[in-house]
């Protein structure tokens, strides 16, 4: 039986979706929070239609390879050790759907005080795309760099790239608001 | 041709359909009364989003007598982008006259159109609530056994006449059943039963307690105290509410009336532990004073699992009847909820 092997992709698709979950994101501050899990449903893959919840977001890996390979294989890790690798990219689309029951109540403050105010369909949607680039932008995937428990082996992340939302719209068959970004990932696939 | 249609004996619009949907349910199970739901309707900020302010208040009226064909489908395979309709169906209901009629319909004593204008046409996105299959019937042809339950009254006695039960009160109180070894109602997402009094009684809390004494609670806010029932007194009048985790509010109408009731699941409710108590309580009692009885019945109480049919489009409406296509967009998976409970 297999005892720390390399096990990148799944590394940072679960901390891709425990960021998406958590919602949080960096300010000068430190940090703060969009929503919080029980506002927002974030999924590995697509859920069958007995399971879906929203407002959701999906993250779903679509693509993965080699970006660039060094002389003899060789690489160094964070630490300086040496280690067998090359750079590996990692290609996900990210899904947003909100439907015509989706709500969550958002305080902002104004001239006449906080208000608070329920957030729906395509406010929502705004809202969550926002939020959701906000995640993604300030993912420092801390945890796997570290080998957080759970982890089999750590993972050194080097790039990512945010490719921004398209296919914005409503779809009336099915009462959905929803949206669509993409997103890759390089990291080392030291081994 | 004068007369030529006549003399044949067809006659364009004779068609009775109350009468075709009463002899199907009677002899098949392919018409029901299924429970018309249009959601909350939010009025709009300027910029088109629906805000906070109730624009139009929920309608939820059981008892819409309706032909499913075919009666179910069901298609698990969830698509890219979201798409997820699971199910279609061509519904069947009689023309909206006899619908809001007080023979036969739901305006026998859920809805009033002098009343309450707002329920002139079944539109797209409304919502038709069939019972996809009963998950737990609380049996009111016995007052106690070991497999169903036991009834009880906090001020009365409980008598059965075979069909319903009947709580003869001496006070404003509960009608109270306690399930017995048979309780799992997991699968269950709605609530429904029949009520009838003999007096100018109100509903006022529906009380459902689970396993791990849980409680969830129906409260009417509105009324005064309660739901009007004396409107109908002695007639029966149906109640057919959301048991699904997450609902904070739904309506039971009266006569035209729309009594918001709230839904407090006192955070933790678990709507997956099996089923200990189900309390109904009304007031009213000694009102009109001078009567030698005063009695709370129910019947046809069962929690179900529901499929919402989404009306996509009219394709017939005639005096006779209407026909709707419609679709189905989210289901779930029991076998599943069960495992990961």
């Amino acid at each position: 039986m297999p005892t720390n092997p390399p096990d990148h992709l799944n590394n940072i698709e679960r901390a891709l979706i425990d960021k998406l979950r958590s919602g949080t994101y960096v300010t000068t501050g430190g940090s703060a929070t969009a929503w919080s899990t029980s506002d927002v449903t974030v999924y590995g893959q697509f859920p069958t239609t007995d399971d879906v919840s929203y407002p959701c977001l999906i993250v779903e890996m679509v693509a993965n390879g080699i970006e660039g390979q060094f002389m003899g294989q060789n690489i160094t890790k964070n630490d300086g050790t040496a280690a067998k690798g090359e750079l590996y990219g990692i290609g996900f689309n990210i899904y947003i759907m909100v439907d015509r029951a989706s709500s969550i109540t958002i305080t902002n403050t104004t001239s006449g005080g906080n208000v608070a105010q329920p957030y729906k369909e395509r406010r929502l949607l705004n809202y969550i795309m926002l939020n959701g680039a906000n995640v993604l932008m300030d993912l420092d995937f801390a945890d796997i760099v570290k080998g957080a428990a759970g982890t089999p082996a750590a993972t050194e992340i080097d790039e990512r790239h945010f490719s921004g939302f398209k296919n914005i719209g409503y779809d009336p068959a099915l009462e959905l608001w929803s949206s669509q970004a993409s997103m890759v990932v390089t990291f080392k696939n030291s081994r | 041709m004068p007369g030529l249609i006549g003399s044949q004996g067809v006659r364009p619009g004779a068609l009775n359909m109350g009468r075709v949907f009463r002899a199907l349910r009677y002899r098949s199970d392919q018409a029901q009364y299924v429970v018309y739901h249009r959601p909350t309707i939010y009025k709009t900020d300027d910029y088109g989003v629906p805000s906070g302010t109730v624009g139009s208040q929920e309608l939820l009226l059981p008892d819409l007598p309706a032909i499913i064909r075919p009666a179910v489908t069901a298609d698990y395979q969830q698509q890219r982008q979201g798409s997820n309709i699971i199910g279609a169906a061509r519904i069947y209901t009689p023309n909206i006259t006899t619908i809001k009629s007080s023979t036969g319909g739901i305006g026998a004593h859920n809805f009033s159109q002098p009343l309450n204008p707002n329920f002139n046409e079944i539109e797209g996105w409304d919502r038709l609530i069939t019972n996809y299959r009963t998950i737990r019937t609380l049996r009111t042809d016995v007052t106690s056994s070991v497999a169903n339950g036991t009834w009880t009254a906090s001020h009365g006695a409980i008598t059965t006449d075979g069909e319903s039960v009947t709580n003869t009160t001496t006070a404003n109180g509960n009608t109270i059943f306690t399930a017995g070894n048979i309780r799992n109602i997991l699968e269950a997402d709605r609530f429904k039963f029949r009520i009838k009094t003999n007096f100018d009684a109100e509903l006022t809390v529906i009380t459902i307690v689970n396993q791990s004494n849980h409680t969830l609670t129906y409260t009417v806010t509105n009324g005064p105290p309660g739901v009007n029932l004396y409107e109908h007194s002695g007639d029966w009048f149906t109640v057919d509410l959301p048991f699904i985790s997450g609902t904070t509010a739904t309506s039971i109408y009266s006569v035209g009336d729309q009594y918001t009731v709230t839904v407090a699941d006192g955070g933790n409710f678990d709507y997956e532990k099996e089923l200990k108590t189900v309390t109904i309580a009304n007031t009213g009692y000694n009102s009109p004073g001078g009567q030698s009885s005063y009695t709370v019945s129910l019947k046809e109480m069962e929690f179900y699992k529901s499929v919402s049919w989404h009306v996509h489009s009219l394709k017939d409406m005639t005096d006779g009847y209407m026909i709707f296509d419609c679709v189905r967009t989210q289901g779930r998976n029991d076998s599943r909820r069960r495992a990961y409970e």
